[in-house]
């Protein structure tokens, strides 16, 4: 049985937000289906001792004093997008009038 | 001599005294750059006309005879992954392909105040997923030693940048190898800090938990000098950690006593190739005959490394990457229907194709019903991977390593196989999943004239014991340098 089929890479490219299509969702199978095969070896490994290291530091938040500590630079950050109105990013109408 | 072909430090020195300006040397570089960059492609962005003025305000500066730091107009180049404020940062990737960075990464900042001038961005595989620079949407980084070659990824433009002499250093990031893996191929000295010792504010993320930049350069002390300047807590990095000052340049070339080397068996495996063995091994005999005690040790859950890697790494850019949705930055496609079909056209247009295979990887590795058996356990194998560095450093300073198990290989040669360019970082992963600074220092050309790198790894925040070991390599090895005839190619 193969570890990645053409079914469960195309549900993976929906849950990613990646449009693929067939021709290709078929070199993408056949190669993660290789990857995730050599990945599964660690499956078999005894584990059970173990605790996840998520991060190698003991991660915590940082606080600082809430203080204005930069400059307002909204057009800066606005010039990245394709399309901006009056200042705000633009998109597509995510609610539809019926 | 060239003078692009100097060190910063004997670089600094002519900008000292005056036998060269700060203006005449960027121009000396640029032209360089415009020669030998059409054979490269080190660079994907240069900017001479930013950098000829920060050459003419580090002229005013070494003008005023003032307290300066040896940076001060010396030409650098950074990787495409690390922000620069209104200077495009593209990731190699069509998705940032016109990405002006609203801010500066703080080792930018850093460099820029010790008036380092920036002459452009390095190419580098997309996103920094890679092994060999060739996924890159401004084509293949070739390397410098032999064009027919790849340079090494992902920081391939970094490495090959320094090594042909079109940068005096440059900076690079590894996530899982990606300072090192093209420091080896191309010749030159790179180093992965510690985690948290070099601050990730500014560096486009690809795994949160294992990135980290570092210096790429022509010698061992030219990266102790880098390493001042951008070492240090950043109270805008929140892994950023706070650790007392360490001047890394200051007493490089002692001696060291009692050192005690050890070689893990699983690093010199049947993957290493035979040649590049005999080069390890003669550094390290060069080191023995130096007084350092050398011993063998087995580290046996590094045989996970990478697979725990690959898991860990794809999950995180997964996660990472989702912000990739086309509104605010990035690439955006003009013809989506709705808001759904603007996200999924605008990823699957602006992605290529390795960062598409590590997106899905990694939702796959944490989707529901795998989540446990893969990602969890992967994070498991990073625990005692890193338990057996820490067990392996009670008993020894430093461990050495080959940094990967071939020279450089052909262009195109893994492009297609995954897994087999996967394979490649079977040296260089497991250092960043325990998070510990690890320094590839060229030792040899191999019998086809290409370079071979040694890795040594050290404790956390080891790193000066770590470029005092790299220097004595270094003055056994020589440094390598190309020569323009290619004589002994």
């Amino acid at each position: 049985m193969s570890a990645a089929d053409v079914k469960t890479i195309s549900k993976m490219a929906d849950m990613a937000a990646i449009y693929i299509d067939e021709k290709e969702l078929e070199i993408y199978a056949s190669q993660l289906d290789e990857v995730i095969r050599y990945m599964e070896e660690i499956k078999s490994l005894d584990t059970d001792d173990e605790e996840p290291m998520e991060h190698i530091l003991a991660v915590k938040n940082v606080f600082r004093e809430d203080v204005v500590t930069g400059e307002n630079i909204r057009d800066e950050f606005i010039k990245n997008t394709s399309i901006d109105e009056d200042g705000y990013f633009k998109v597509l109408a995510v609610v539809e009038l019926i | 001599m060239s003078i692009c072909k100097k060190t910063i430090i004997e670089t600094a020195e002519l900008l000292r005294s005056r036998e060269i300006g700060a203006v005449e040397l960027t121009k000396e570089y640029i032209n360089q750059i415009k020669k030998k960059n059409p054979d490269i492609n080190a660079y994907v962005t240069v900017c001479e006309n930013e950098a000829i003025k920060a050459a003419e305000t580090a002229q005013k500066l070494l003008d005023s005879n003032e307290d300066i730091s040896y940076l001060c107009g010396v030409p650098t180049a950074l990787k495409d992954n690390i922000c620069t404020n209104n200077i495009r940062t593209t990731c190699a990737s069509k998705m940032l392909e016109n990405f002006l960075p609203p801010y500066s990464a703080t080792v930018y900042n850093k460099l820029q105040k010790s008036g380092a001038v920036l002459l452009g961005k390095l190419n580098m595989d997309e996103f920094a997923m890679g092994s060999s620079s060739e996924h890159s949407i401004f084509g293949a980084v070739h390397n410098p030693w032999n064009t027919a070659y790849v340079a090494g990824g992902s920081s391939g433009g970094s490495a090959a940048a320094v090594a042909a002499d079109l940068c005096a250093f440059s900076l690079g990031s590894d996530t899982g190898g990606s300072i090192r893996q093209p420091a080896s191929f191309c010749g030159v000295v790179g180093l992965k800090p510690t985690y948290g010792l070099v601050s990730r504010l500014g560096l486009i993320a690809f795994a949160s938990s294992l990135d980290q930049i570092g210096p790429m350069t022509k010698d061992v002390a030219d990266c102790a000098l880098i390493m001042n300047v951008i070492a240090g807590y950043d109270p805008m990095d929140s892994t950023s950690v706070k650790v007392q000052a360490v001047d890394y340049l200051d007493g490089l070339e002692r001696e060291v006593d009692d050192l005690k080397i050890v070689l893990p068996r699983e690093f010199f495996d049947s993957a290493l190739d035979e040649d590049v063995k005999d080069i390890i091994m003669r550094a390290l005999k060069d080191l023995e005959s130096g007084g350092a005690i050398l011993s063998e040790c087995s580290l046996p859950s590094i045989k996970n490394a990478v697979p725990a890697y690959y898991i860990i790494s794809s999950s995180e850019a997964s996660s990472n990457l989702a912000r990739f949705d086309g509104i605010r930055y990035g690439y955006r496609d003009e013809n989506a229907k709705n808001i759904s079909d603007l996200y999924r056209r605008s990823r699957s247009e602006g992605f290529g194709r390795e960062v598409k295979r590590r997106i899905l990887l990694g939702t796959y590795a944490l989707s529901s019903g795998y989540q446990d058996e893969l990602y969890k356990k992967a994070l498991k194998v990073r625990s005692m991977i890193s338990r057996e560095f820490n067990n392996a450093f009670k008993k020894y300073d430093v461990i050495a390593a080959p940094t990967c198990p071939t020279v450089a290989f052909k262009l195109g040669e893994k492009l297609d196989d995954p897994l087999k360019m996967y394979l490649n970082d079977i040296y260089t992963v497991a250092v960043n999943l325990a998070g510990l600074p690890a320094i590839s220092v060229p030792c040899g050309k191999d019998k086809n004239g290409l370079p071979v790198g040694i890795q040594l790894i050290g404790k956390p925040f080891g790193e000066k014991l770590l470029l005092n070991i790299a220097k004595m390599i270094e003055m056994k090895a020589g440094r390598l340098q190309i020569h323009e005839e290619k004589e002994d190619l």
